[in-house]
């Protein structure tokens, strides 16, 4: 299975260790975390990293889910670049709201930790295929 | 007393006495002597003989040219008092004249032509009103002098004011009329000018009765004729039921102002066609700060926000009003101080009996306060929600990595508690979820999308998801699907009911038990159960168990992890899909809860011949308008078969089919669809399809009297109003499947045939008939299960109906009279209540028809009256 990079984007640091470690469990997943989006489109400018998919949360300080994701589509080397959001709300039309925004899906939290990994891995599956 | 002059006459007419008086009355009245007799209240009706005399010998006098005087005694109030008459001699000539006057006039009255005779000489003149009318007339009729002194009643006056003639004459008019002060000229106490005494003038003033009681009078006045204004004749006419009648109006008028005025927390004001304030309440001034001298008049638009006047809403509320009857907004408002508040509006349009629009009436509350609640609870909830997961993911997901093993082996002991809790962390999170959900019902905010589906494919999904839940309870989860089991509804919604009623079935079920899932169609029914082979529902549970937080026993919510919400959000669920769970329980024995949604046709037509028979015929010449039809009805899971012709639709009929429904259009290619709707009726294969009449001609043919008899499910017009068809066929298809008892309501006023049918709507089909003819009508074709029959109909008595009912059925048809009559003497068989209009409620009608439809043969009930 070839490695699959993802940039996890979140500021609850213990959600971030948790997600981190469940992503762990696929030894073919290579995980960067940033803990703002403003960390994240920094890096992603300067080429820091080079994520197959970007795993975004939607509520956070200064620039939020949604803001990430609009300004990271200006960048083009990003401009397609698949994004999932992790929200804990995740229900019914704020889903279809987030998906509206461009996002390929949508992982409500709590997420089921043990299958983190191979969530992801079918979504970017999915959309690769398309 | 000195110079009162008057004219005397002994008249003796075969009238005798009564003649006889009232020329005294009139002739003395006619002098100015009337205002002495009235000072002294003399009786003047009541002559001695000796006035009789007085009146022989005044003639005799007059004759001789000689002068007189006479001294009358009469009983005054108060005593006896004497006073002397002087007479002052008429010439020969004039007495001739007048003797002659009065004869004529005893002459016309003897012949009974009972007309006012009108009595002149040169100097004065008066009337000898003595008629054959006055005395029977039915109405009180008085006399007066000017001064106001009563000199004539008739028998109705006596009546009326309790009085004896002998009594009110010669009385002053305030005896027996509270007139005001004490004027000395009667027109000027009842004001009456000299141009309303040319003609009459009406005057309402208080009567005072024998016994003191006081009662609103009104009199006509009006000059008596000939008579130079020296009397003036007054009709009274007692008007304390008319005054009552008013006084109730009035009040209940000024009930309504000040019920409408009372209301300050809701804004009432109404507005032209044209949206210009027509009045204003208290509830409009103290909510917006206008008052309503500054709004009335002007355009409603003021009250509007700048961005709502620009983008016109003002007048396309008010269009919207008038083209729908009602228009309803929640949005900004301005006030005068030109701060805003949200606005809960209702404009509707207000007809009068003709059916003229009058005007706009706006009900509007300020709202504001419940909406920051309300969005503040959304907030709170939002919140909540939010802020609970968050925690929560770090903690469900770090348990579920230990009990995932993903921190590696774990010591017995420490693998129990991590699995304790993280169950019971899973538990937490279902909990959350479903007060959201649950808080999402109640507020109306769930929503639904609604697909076509087949519930066999939900349920196969759902159930691949529970096996494992399955495999560690130990029960098998088994499906047994059959028929086609397409239905509509929302797949996510659809998925957790069957999740919760399945998850529910395992938990109670015994280790190594099987939960049975089937879903199969059912009639127009998709039927999913599940069965388990659980200690069933306990007695006591059973009327709980759709309720929040209910489990049967509080430990097993411990012991099974259930939150207490998932039955109330499956059965909201399932109520909002038209459909119902309802479940079977026998303690010992399993439980089964079924889930009845409505099926739906399947989707693609089959090829032909293979087709399923068509559902619905439709016969209509307009390609167009018929590919509409059936498209709409296709949507509802029917199968339509077209005919263009009334041939057409003859041929299609005649051979084999299973139509549940007919729609058709009055104007077709070969004819009129009336006279093909006759056809049907007339043949039994026919007699009872529903059809629904779709045609620009729909009112023709709902106003032809013998329309009734073709029982049409209901006259549309085109365009076509597509909830309506809809409605109307699946009204149609379950008349079929399901036949609602039929009432006949026999009445004609439309109203009330209005207000009952809305009233009965859920008891049966009611069929409003207006009158015995279209009554008799209607059962020539089909037999009513109940007759609300009127009695006072436009072309006969509601009661002749009966032996038509008892010729049209073997068993005895209910009979609910409902009239304005209160006739409790029906004591026919049939008739099982009569209940009277004004004093029965249209809800104790409902009542007693529900009844009479469930147990006919109840004993009749007299009466049923408030």
């Amino acid at each position: 299975m070839s490695t699959l990079n993802i940039l996890y984007v979140d500021d609850e640091p213990d959600i971030r260790e948790v997600a981190q470690l469940s992503l762990q469990l696929d030894p073919d997943i290579a995980c960067h975390v940033v803990d703002s989006g403003t960390k994240a489109i920094e890096g992603l400018r300067e080429q820091q990293w080079s994520p197959d998919l970007i795993l975004l949360d939607v509520m956070m300080p200064a620039m939020d889910g949604p803001t990430t994701l609009a300004t990271l589509r200006t960048l083009p080397a990003h401009a397609e670049t698949p994004v999932v959001f992790m929200t804990a709300r995740a229900q019914g039309f704020e889903k279809e709201r987030l998906l509206g925004l461009g996002a390929v899906a949508v992982i409500p939290k709590p997420f089921d930790p043990m299958n983190l990994a191979k969530e992801l891995r079918a979504i970017y599956r999915t959309c690769t295929a398309a | 007393m000195a110079g009162a002059y008057f004219y005397a006459l002994p008249a003796v007419y075969p009238s005798g006495v009564n003649y006889l008086l009232l020329s005294w009355q009139v002739v003395i009245l006619s002098t100015q002597l009337s205002r002495a007799f009235a000072a002294l209240r003399v009786g003047i009706a009541r002559l001695t003989p000796n006035e009789y005399l007085f009146g022989a010998l005044a003639v005799l006098t007059l004759a001789l040219g000689a002068a007189l005087n006479w001294e009358m005694t009469r009983a005054a109030i108060g005593g006896a008092r004497s006073f002397s008459v002087p007479v002052q001699v008429l010439s020969v000539l004039e007495l001739a004249s007048l003797i002659a006057l009065l004869l004529c006039g005893g002459w016309s009255w003897r012949k009974g032509k009972g007309e006012l005779s009108v009595f002149q000489n040169e100097r004065q003149q008066f009337i000898v009103t003595q008629t054959a009318s006055f005395d029977s007339a039915r109405d009180p009729i008085l006399v007066f002098m000017r001064s106001g002194y009563i000199t004539l009643v008739n028998t109705a006056t006596e009546k009326l004011f309790g009085h004896p003639r002998e009594y009110l004459q010669g009385r002053d008019a305030s005896e027996i009329f509270e007139i005001g002060p004490n004027s000395a000229d009667l027109p000027e106490r009842f004001r009456m000018t000299a141009e309303e005494s040319r003609v009459s003038a009406v005057r309402e003033v208080w009567g005072r009765r024998a016994d003191g009681s006081r009662f609103p009078i009104e009199i006509t006045l009006r000059d008596t004729p000939g008579n130079a204004g020296a009397t003036i004749g007054a009709y009274a006419r007692d008007v304390s039921e008319r005054r009552a009648a008013q006084e109730a109006v009035r009040e209940s008028e000024r009930q309504f102002r000040l019920l409408v005025n009372g209301v300050t927390d809701h804004a009432m004001f109404m507005v032209d066609r044209d949206g210009i304030v027509t009045n204003w309440n208290a509830g409009a001034e103290r909510l917006t700060g206008y008052s309503a001298p500054e709004a009335i008049g002007r355009a409603c638009a003021f009250l509007y926000t700048d961005e709502d006047q620009a983008t016109d809403l003002p007048s396309l509320a008010l269009r919207h009003a008038i083209e729908d009857g009602r228009f309803e907004a929640q949005s900004w408002r301005v006030r005068k101080d030109g701060s805003r508040f949200w606005a809960d509006v209702v404009i509707d349009a207000v007809y009068d009996d003709d059916k003229n629009l009058i005007g706009l009436a706006t009900i509007m509350r300020d709202i504001t306060e419940r909406k920051r609640i309300e969005q503040l609870k959304e907030e709170f909830v939002s919140t909540v929600n939010h802020e609970l997961r968050t925690p929560l993911t770090s903690i469900a997901g770090s348990l579920g990595l230990l009990a995932g093993g993903a921190g590696g082996e774990m010591p017995a002991g420490a693998a129990r508690l991590i699995n304790i809790a993280h169950a019971n962390c899973q538990r937490l999170i279902r909990l959350i979820n479903d007060m959201l959900d649950v808080e999402k019902i109640q507020s109306g905010k769930m929503r639904f999308e609604m697909t076509r589906l087949s519930f066999t494919d939900v349920a196969r999904r759902t159930l691949d998801t529970l096996q494992g839940l399955g495999e560690q309870a130990k029960v098998a989860i088994e499906l047994t699907t059959s028929g086609q089991t397409d239905i509509r509804g929302d797949n996510d919604r659809l998925v957790q009911v069957i999740t919760n009623l399945v998850s529910n079935a395992v938990k109670f079920s015994p280790p190594d038990g099987t939960v049975r899932v089937t879903v199969s169609q059912i009639d127009r029914l998709v039927r999913l159960c599940v069965s388990d082979d659980g200690p069933g529902i306990p007695d006591e549970f059973r009327t709980r168990i759709f309720s929040k937080f209910s489990q049967a026993d509080s430990s097993d919510s411990r012991q099974k992890g259930g939150t207490g919400l998932g039955l109330v959000i499956a059965k909201e669920i399932v109520d909002r899909h038209g459909g119902r769970l309802w479940f079977e329980s026998e303690s010992g024995k399993g439980t089964r809860f079924y889930v009845d949604l409505p099926a739906i046709g399947p989707a693609a037509k089959m090829p032909v011949g293979a087709r399923s028979p068509a559902t619905v015929l439709i016969c209509e010449d307009d390609a167009d308008a018929a590919s509409i039809l059936s498209s709409i009805l296709e949507r509802e899971g029917q199968t339509v078969e077209i005919a263009n012709s009334i041939a057409e639709a003859q041929a299609v009929l005649a051979a084999p089919n299973q139509f549940r429904v007919m729609l058709l259009d009055l104007v077709l290619p070969d004819g009129d669809g009336l006279v093909l709707l006759r056809q049907l009726r007339e043949q039994d294969a026919t007699r009872d399809l529903p059809v629904i009449v779709v045609s620009a001609q729909a009112q023709r043919g709902r106003e032809d009297s013998t329309a009734i008899a073709l029982n049409v499910v209901d006259w549309m017009d085109k365009p076509i109003d597509i909830q309506r068809l809809q409605q109307a066929v699946r009204a149609a298809v379950r008349g079929v499947e399901t036949r609602k008892p039929v009432i006949l309501h026999v009445e004609d006023d439309r109203d009330v045939l209005q207000v009952t049918a809305s009233v009965l709507d859920a008891c049966g089909e009611i069929v409003p008939v207006e009158s015995l003819a279209s009554a008799r009508a209607f059962l020539t074709v089909r037999t009513p299960d109940l007759v609300i029959l009127d009695i006072g109909l436009g072309d006969g008595s509601g009661l002749e109906l009966l032996p038509d009912l008892s010729a049209c059925s073997s068993t005895l048809i209910p009979v609910v009279i409902f009239s304005a009559q209160d006739d409790r003497e029906l004591l026919l068989p049939q008739v099982k209540a009569v209940m009277t209009k004004s004093k029965t409620s249209f809800d104790q009608l409902a009542q007693t028809v529900r009844r009479l439809l469930d147990s006919p043969e109840d004993q009749p009930e007299r009466k049923i009256a408030v």
